[in-house]
């Protein structure tokens, strides 16, 4: 089994001063204190992140440099906003390889770097260039797409999603790492009343870009550090891929990666969706949200709106979702969301939560998802080998 | 100057220049598998059905016919389309199977039947759809 030795997170917020290879050093040094090991003792540096919003290319050169890591093997995964997630896979199967018996997975992203100007020409590709992009496809206009269905379909409403953001909003609120830490004042009203964006999608249903880093350290079951008291157990994985044409994707109101990587990530845990106690999901868009509920098996299809109404999504409910804020509430800088999920869940499991503790947590889910959908991972965590 | 589909990540890739050809003879056209004989879009040398390779792929033309399956109107624009704020996105299912995206001049709401046409706007051609009134 693959276990969770240490973690690290960084303050998510607009950084432009500190440039990518200083924002991971605090995170990397955090998750080596927590695991009680040494910068020497890691055998090999996995970055999760998108590099195309950073003006230095291949930053693998210069992080291993500024962490004094050389001459250990670095290598760099791509999976989108799901770059992080995609690193600790690839670290997963490193150790198991047993080529390495101590990994550091680092996910990392400068966001500020790229003027809105550029931010918005990238965010005009995120599509398939050849056939979507040339007609002025956005990012939110996807998830307005698959909103715009679901809301036919489902009678699913703005309200609803509207509900999601308030609570992420709440949460966040107290989660000393996230960019709107401290500021819990966002109301329906406030939601409703707020920029169209892509109808039907508002501001305050969108997350906000962030620059971050978090590390995570992760070590075999022979390989797991003694002196760690509460090592966190990876109990399942999966992954899947979609086609990056929405056109050829059939229906439009699932995420069918997400649906086929947490039939892997169950499978292998031997769990159901029913023996979930905490699960930190894709909030890119509030609707990415409910749609997550869905297709993770929390509740039926189209019954997202109902398992809304009767606040299943609370830390009081039957699966307390994104109770450290989501996407939403801590910004999200790409390449690093994948990993702030696996942080959050693992100060649960251990009940180390700095606010909204779920009570007796064992077994914890996250949920990530790069582009549209194109990526979808899911892990399973677990305080009980 | 020559004409190109949609506007500013145009590749002038050699499908988007075939599909064009059609456009401009006011013609909506898609694929069809030589092997397995489906029709599909966007173009893909490997079907996306019964994966077997088209070295060329094989056009064929649609009604243009098809439902609203699902839309978006675009208020924050990527670079290159701040002028046309705002504007609404379509993904179209057509009669034949396939799905194509477009842009509505008209409100339009799931389940709409619709008819696609091409529209020429200076040098860019785009797909437009508007209400089918046929029946």
């Amino acid at each position: 089994m693959i276990g969770i030795a240490g973690v690290g997170h960084g303050k998510f917020g607009k950084m432009p001063e500190v440039p990518v290879q200083e924002l991971c050093i605090h995170p990397v040094l955090e998750a080596l204190e927590d695991a009680h090991l040494q910068l020497s003792d890691v055998d090999a540096l996995v970055i999760g992140t998108s590099p195309e919003y950073h003006v230095q290319r291949s930053i693998g050169g210069v992080i291993t440099e500024n962490l004094g890591l050389n001459p250990k093997p670095v290598f760099l995964t791509e999976a989108a906003c799901a770059s992080g997630s995609a690193a600790l896979y690839l670290a997963a199967a490193l150790l198991e390889s047993k080529r390495v018996d101590t990994v550091c997975v680092l996910g990392i992203q400068k966001m500020s770097e790229l003027s809105t100007s550029e931010i918005l020409g990238l965010m005009g590709r995120v599509g398939d260039v050849q056939w979507e992009s040339i007609f002025g496809t956005t990012f939110p206009g996807y998830y307005a797409l698959l909103a715009r269905r679901h809301f036919a379909e489902y009678g699913t409403t703005s309200e609803h999603l509207a509900q999601i953001s308030v609570k992420n909003h709440h949460y966040g609120s107290k989660n000393p790492k996230a960019l709107f830490h401290g500021k819990d004042d966002v109301t329906i009203d406030k939601v409703m009343s707020s920029k169209m964006v892509a109808d039907p999608l508002r501001v305050y249903d969108c997350c906000a870009n962030a620059d971050g880093a978090v590390a995570v350290i992760v070590q075999r079951e022979d390989t797991m550090n003694r002196e760690v008291e509460q090592p966190i157990w990876i109990a399942g994985m999966g992954m899947a891929s979609a086609p990056m044409s929405v056109l050829t994707r059939g229906n439009l109101t699932e995420i069918v990666s997400t649906k086929l990587a947490a039939r892997q990530a169950y499978k292998m845990a031997n769990v159901e969706p029913k023996d979930i106690d905490l699960a930190e999901v894709h909030d890119c868009f509030t609707i990415a949200e409910l749609i997550a509920y869905e297709d993770l098996g929390f509740c039926g299809k189209g019954q997202g709106k109902l398992f809304v109404e009767n606040e299943e999504n609370m830390i009081h409910g039957s699966v307390p979702i994104n109770v450290d804020g989501g996407l939403k509430a801590k910004g999200h800088p790409v390449g690093a969301t994948g990993l702030s999920m696996i942080y959050s869940v693992v100060k649960q499991l251990r009940g180390e939560a700095p606010a909204f503790q779920v009570s007796d947590c064992k077994l914890a889910l996250t949920h990530n998802i790069g582009g549209i959908g194109q990526y979808c991972y899911v892990n399973i965590l677990t305080n009980e080998k | 100057m020559s004409v190109q589909l949609g506007k500013k990540y145009y590749l002038g890739s050699r499908y988007q220049q075939q599909f064009l050809e059609y456009l401009k003879a006011n013609k909506i056209a898609g694929l069809k598998c030589s092997s397995c004989q489906s029709v599909y879009f966007p173009p893909r040398q490997i079907c996306p059905s019964c994966r077997v390779m088209n070295e060329d792929v094989q056009w064929i033309e649609l009604s243009g016919k098809g439902i609203v399956e699902t839309f978006t109107t675009i208020y924050y624009a990527p670079v290159g389309f701040e002028e046309e704020v705002p504007y609404t996105i379509v993904v179209v299912k057509l009669s034949e199977g396939p799905k194509m995206m477009c842009l509505a001049e008209e409100k339009v709401d799931v389940g709409d039947d619709i008819v696609l046409r091409p529209k020429f706007k200076g040098n860019e051609a785009y797909l437009v759809c508007e209400k089918d009134l046929a029946e």
